[in-house]
């Protein structure tokens, strides 16, 4: 462990900055489009995953949750099960995972596998 | 109680799917999503420029470097954007590290498949002509003397284990915490601290008393 600062850092810092100080206009130009394009995309991206995923993801979500609380012969317990759904949910219904959540034929057949196993 | 889904709540992030019945959302979601692009768009042009040179240093060719910082800024922003923005800088030099990564794989993978062309020799890789050409544009001598060390500086960055590289950069140049670092590198942060005191104890010594 460096108890003692080296003056290789500052001096390694110094020279860093100054390198980032003098990057030339094209390349700034470019980084410039690059940031422009990544807001755009999230504005696009979330806007369209929210567009297409969401309600899938919401019409999902009513599915699941009425093939696991509507089963037949079985007495919801209401706050467990809510409980559950709603830590499943977290990682289902997760920005990133919408993919899964449109697999509504899945999630029907692994709350019957779980009926089964309960 | 049951449960229901509403179509308004259908709109919003996923965890929104699910609506317990507490009223409606807030009214003002359009002007939080416009500040929470401009809060992006400063956090990004606080770190281009230097996540560029961090990613040039490593890869050694601007156009790589600057792809990489393009797909980091990106997935950062279709990502993470949620996140509170105290986490985007470690998150952003996560994806950057991870991109880096990519990027030397990929050449890697190239330089073997073309090593199996006909012909090819090893080294035998397309360069820039006008690589080796001296810049001939008049240069002050103190230009001269930094960037000399800063090549100096360079070479010899390139020449460390790619975690020492990556805490040294992240904690000298970028001035990350200890914390930080160890969230951007995947790492602990006793890890994190004896790759920067290696690094610099290896940089020392390639690059002499004198630098």
């Amino acid at each position: 462990m460096v108890n003692t600062p080296d003056p290789l850092e500052p001096r390694s810092r110094e020279l860093f900055e100054e390198s980032v100080a003098r990057l030339d206009a094209r390349t700034r130009s470019r980084l410039n489009q690059a940031r422009q394009h990544a807001l755009a995309e999230m504005n696009k991206g979330s806007g369209r995953r929210y567009w297409l995923g969401a309600p899938i993801g919401g019409l999902a979500a009513a599915v699941l949750i009425a093939v696991v609380l509507l089963r037949p012969g079985v007495e919801p317990k209401q706050a467990e099960i809510t409980g559950t759904l709603l830590d499943d949910f977290d990682i289902v219904a997760d920005a990133d995972n919408f993919e899964l959540i449109q697999d509504v034929e899945f999630y029907s057949w692994l709350a019957g596998q779980n009926d089964g196993a309960g | 109680m049951w449960p229901f889904v509403t179509l308004r709540a259908a709109s919003f992030p996923g965890w929104a799917l699910l609506s317990l019945g507490r009223g409606d959302v807030p009214a003002t979601v359009e002007e939080q999503s416009l500040d929470q692009v401009r809060t992006l768009d400063r956090f990004l042009v606080s770190v281009e420029k230097r996540a560029f040179r961090i990613a040039r240093i490593t890869v050694r060719d601007d156009d790589d470097a600057l792809d990489i910082v393009q797909d980091a800024m990106l997935q950062l922003a279709r990502r993470y954007a949620q996140r509170p923005a105290a986490e985007w800088r470690p998150l952003f030099y996560r994806i950057l590290q991870n991109r880096i990564r990519d990027c030397q794989r990929r050449r890697k993978v190239r330089a073997k498949l073309m090593s199996w062309l006909p012909g090819w020799k090893e080294g035998d890789e397309v360069t820039d002509p006008f690589e080796g050409v001296a810049d001939a544009r008049p240069q002050p001598q103190e230009l001269l003397a930094t960037d000399q060390a800063m090549a100096k500086l360079e070479r010899a960055l390139g020449e460390l284990p790619r975690r020492q590289q990556e805490a040294f950069m992240l904690r000298n140049f970028e001035g990350m915490d200890v914390a930080q670092t160890a969230a951007a590198m995947g790492c602990s942060e006793g890890s994190v601290k004896t790759h920067y005191s290696r690094a610099v104890h290896s940089l020392r010594e390639q690059l002499g008393v004198a630098w």
